[in-house]
């Protein structure tokens, strides 16, 4: 099973199962080998479904949910399995075009069924089909319509493992605050943190990390379950270590009244068995770059922080720290703190999805590139950096450039488009825009760009 | 050192602060003081010598409108300026609350979003303040993501979205302001720095009393005026109830699904006085004979509110008023779904793509088609002025869900008479749930 990001799927909040106890524990309720039968029954369900559509797998399901103890193991089950199954929809034809061509046949609706038969059999000639093609696709990209085409291909034990992550994942939803314990590989776990947009606190001891408590900005303010999806995204990542330890608060709907309390959540690696194995996505760099992945935790005001790597230049070492935009300010003040003892670190940032790099700094999109970062901090460090790597530089900024001047006119007059097509770079658009014959004016909070020339005529 | 005021994640950063105030709390993770964002007026007016950078800079706008506003709405906005230009305004559904949220832009001239519940919603704003005031609108949900000075949100997407969008606006009006009070859309509130705050609403209090939660992050209610007041700008409307009957093999599984659910909360001794209880009932159905007592009670519904015949009293209404344009309203989307298949209209859902009802609601508008079935989406503030006929198939009973349903065709239109259907099945717990949706609503009703 493969890491990804984690917990991007979890259940619904009516599908955590958990017992509470006096003392104002939280426990999940997992799935062993007891319950393989109940998981077979679910995967041999949807395989016998097959060519069926979600209805009938929903009516099923029900059937199955009324006869076993705890219909939401059953219904936990199912989303799983039917997550992991492909489903068709029910007619080749376009659903949207299909419904466009129904309702703009008459403004009046369709009062008799003869007159309601003679459009679906008009379209049906239009189409060149049959007139149930067409009634099948009228909301044949509707949910409860699809087709399941591929049963779920796993095991009972397997399927088992992933309703526990997902219980576990479903409970940390709530969570208000987190504490991680007993990890040796400390990195991936700080790098989430970030990335996730958290905060943490870390407590140290004989220079070692002995835990990390997680929270939001807003936690300081107030007890918000608003970090929860973003903690339940950790565990995957834990989970997978040989020792760790995860207690959170989480908070809960109480039964019988209106209000919410909070609980203590605890589970460590003696539960790591009811999990599924995680393959790593590696990102590690060729043994050919100066990288080392033994830093020690560096302490700085008010804290510690773990870089990320160190990179060896000609015998001095230069700390790298992993961070998002979002701690930039914070970054800059270690950075300069650490400067004036003597210690050299570059902060490093990752942004994904759109996010806009961070101008001025070392900065990549999803992964760290390892030789782009070797020569960032090259060219930081003087009296490194070799006169062919400058010529290269320059070569490879100038081509850069042709690039972006060719993407820019071609996305002219898209000034958004243009503005992100620069900044997604790394680069300030206002200097590139100029430099490269545009002129840019300001309109509310928006950038507009118009070529030169054209302001000229 | 200069104080600094800072936009972080829904909370405002100060640092250098040498007099901190109560409601600042210091946040040794970052070393300096965080104070939730919504406080951001009260610290810039606490500490005016701060370096203030909290908000982009945003150019001042000059936005004008030849729109009239009537009477109350003049009261209203007077009455939002003199409470330092925060709180909610209570109008009944076509009162023209848009018309008000339109002067308060004009008036304030600054970077302002708009939040409403709908993408049918925010694209109903988008459309009105595109035209209005002659600049571009832009939209945060539904699939767009274009940040303009005049911007339209929904709620999901404004709390989605609330940690790196909190400081782009300093004006935000909360349209169907009651879904704020939630305990999850009310973050948008704390989390958002606009220091100028409007929220409009046909229905402010709700019944789980978390509008006292608006209070503080809204400036609370400062205009209200009821249906009776405003007769004058509304269309004349009447209330049918039409009574319909289960057929004998659909009267026999209501019974007995009927029967099932009784038993059980009879044996629980549980008592469903409200929605409260009703959510009790349903967290202790985790056990096998709970289970099957909630699935008889949901077969049951299902029976009551999509009888057959229901289909056939639609048919009788549309073919009535064939011409006019109506809303079949109902409460889940497979009825909804079944009515657009039967009538060949379009069905407009949550699992409608954001474009697609854009494209449906236009027709409708339009006269492209002259009938729509919708489960929830149309109940609030989209505005159809000239559809004439509702068509409750079923609902909840909730009475701010039917007074909404019921604004849906009050839009003042010349010589306009809107009649509002309810097709009820008799004998059938149906029959109290309509009882009480219609208390709140003026008596205008007639049993056929």
């Amino acid at each position: 099973m493969p890491l990804h990001q984690g917990g991007e799927k979890v259940f619904p909040t009516d599908l955590m199962i958990v017992k509470k106890t006096k003392k104002g524990d939280v426990r999940p309720v997992f799935l062993s080998s007891d319950s393989s039968d109940l998981a077979q029954s679910v995967i041999n369900f949807m395989k016998s479904s097959v060519n069926h559509n979600m209805d009938y797998i929903d009516r099923g399901r029900k059937e199955i949910e009324v006869r076993s103890r705890n219909h939401k193991v059953v219904r936990g089950l199912f989303l799983i399995a039917e997550r992991m199954s492909k489903f068709r929809p029910p007619s080749e034809l376009d659903a949207y075009r299909v419904r466009k061509e129904i309702f703009s046949r008459s403004p009046l609706p369709v009062l008799d069924h003869s007159e309601r038969n003679k459009v679906f059999m008009e379209i049906a000639a239009e189409m060149k089909t049959d007139v149930s093609a067409v009634e099948n696709a009228m909301y044949g990209d509707k949910e409860s319509d699809q087709i399941l085409v591929e049963p779920p291909d796993t095991n009972p034990e397997d399927l088992c493992r992933m309703f526990n992550m997902e219980q576990v994942e479903t409970i940390l939803m709530h969570s208000v605050s987190m504490d991680i314990r007993r990890i040796r590989d400390w990195h991936n776990v700080l790098r989430r943190i970030k990335t996730l947009g958290l905060l943490c606190s870390i407590k140290t001891g004989g220079g070692e990390i002995e835990s990390i408590s997680v929270s939001g900005p807003m936690s300081i303010l107030e007890r918000s379950e608003r970090y929860g999806i973003r903690m339940a995204r950790i565990f995957r990542l834990i989970c997978r270590e040989d020792q760790w330890e995860v207690e959170a608060n989480i908070m809960l709907k109480e039964r019988d009244t209106k209000g919410k309390k909070t609980y203590r959540f605890r589970a460590g690696d003696e539960t790591s068995d009811y999990f599924p194995e995680f393959q790593e996505e590696q990102n590690t760099p060729h043994s050919r770059f100066p990288v080392s992945f033994n830093t020690v935790p560096v302490t700085v005001p008010e804290g510690v922080i773990v870089p990320y790597c160190s990179v060896n230049q000609g015998g001095r070492e230069i700390l790298i720290n992993l961070s998002v935009p979002q701690s930039i300010d914070r970054d800059r003040e270690i950075k300069a703190y650490l400067f004036e003892k003597g210690i050299s670190m570059e902060n490093v940032y990752l942004v994904f999805g759109s996010e806009k790099k961070v101008r001025g700094e070392i900065c990549f999109r999803d992964s760290i590139n390892w030789e782009e970062l070797i020569y960032e901090v090259n060219a930081r460090y003087p009296g490194i950096s070799t006169r062919t790597e400058t010529k290269k530089e320059k070569a490879q900024n100038s081509d850069k450039m042709m690039q972006i001047k060719q993407l820019l006119d071609h996305t002219y007059p898209d000034s958004e488009k243009m503005v992100d097509i620069i900044e997604k770079e790394g680069l300030s658009a206002p200097e590139i825009l100029e430099a490269l014959g545009y002129t840019v004016t300001w309109k509310g909070l928006s950038m507009v760009v118009q070529k030169k020339n054209v302001l000229e005529d | 050192m200069t104080m600094t005021m800072d936009f972080d994640h829904g909370t405002v950063i100060l640092r250098n602060v040498k007099q901190p105030s109560d409601y600042m709390v210091f946040d040794p993770r970052i070393n300096a003081y965080r104070a939730p964002a919504y406080m951001y007026g009260r610290i810039s007016i606490q500490y005016p010598d701060a370096d203030d950078r909290v908000f982009e800079k945003c150019p001042e706008m000059k936005l004008t409108h030849s729109e009239t506003l009537r009477s109350y709405q003049k009261k209203a906005i007077s009455k939002w300026k003199e409470n330092g230009f925060s709180g909610t305004i209570v109008l009944p559904t076509a009162a023209g609350k848009t018309h008000i949220g339109m002067e308060a832009i004009r008036q304030l001239g600054t970077s302002v979003l708009v939040v409403a519940p709908t993408i049918e919603l925010i694209q109903q704003w988008r459309t009105k303040l595109e035209k209005v005031f002659g600049i571009e609108v832009g939209q945060i949900g539904g699939g767009e993501k274009t940040f303009l000075p005049v911007s339209v949100s929904t709620y999901d997407s404004a709390f989605l979205m609330a940690e790196t969008m909190g400081n782009k606006f300093r004006l935000v009006i909360f349209d169907e302001v009651h879904h704020l009070a939630s305990d999850q859309y009310i973050n948008i509130a704390k989390m958002f720095a606009s220091p100028y705050r409007l929220g409009l609403t046909a229905t402010y209090e709700r019944t789980d009393l978390l509008h006292e939660k608006l209070e503080e992050y809204m400036g609370g209610k400062i205009f209200e005026m009821g249906y009776e007041e405003l007769e004058d700008y509304l269309a004349d409307f009447s209330i049918v109830r039409i009574p319909v009957e289960l057929t004998d093999e659909e009267e026999e599984e209501y019974r007995t699904n009927r029967e099932i659910f009784l038993r059980y909360i009879r044996r629980e001794r549980i008592r469903l006085k409200g929605p409260w209880d009703f959510e009790k009932f349903i967290m202790r159905s985790w056990n096998p004979e709970g289970r099957e007592a909630l699935l008889a009670w949901r077969r049951s519904r299902e029976i009551a509110f999509s009888a057959r015949v229901k289909i056939d009293t639609v048919r009788y209404v549309l073919s009535r008023h064939r011409g006019e344009k109506a809303i079949i309203f109902t409460e889940d989307t497979d009825t909804a779904y079944l009515i657009s298949r039967e009538f060949l209209i379009p069905a407009l859902t949550y699992l409608t793509p954001g474009p697609e009802r854009k494209e449906y609601l236009q027709m409708f508008r339009e006269g492209k088609v002259t009938a729509l079935a919708t489960s929830r989406v149309l109940d609030e503030g989209v505005d159809v002025p000239d559809a004439t006929i509702g068509i409750v198939l079923s609902g909840s009973g909730s009475a701010r869900q039917y007074r909404q349903r019921l604004g849906r065709i009050l839009r003042p239109g010349s010589g306009k008479k809107a009649v509002l259907y309810e097709i009820v099945t008799k004998s059938t717990s149906e029959y109290a749930t309509s009882s009480r949706r219609r208390k709140g609503v003026p008596n205008r009703s007639d049993d056929s």
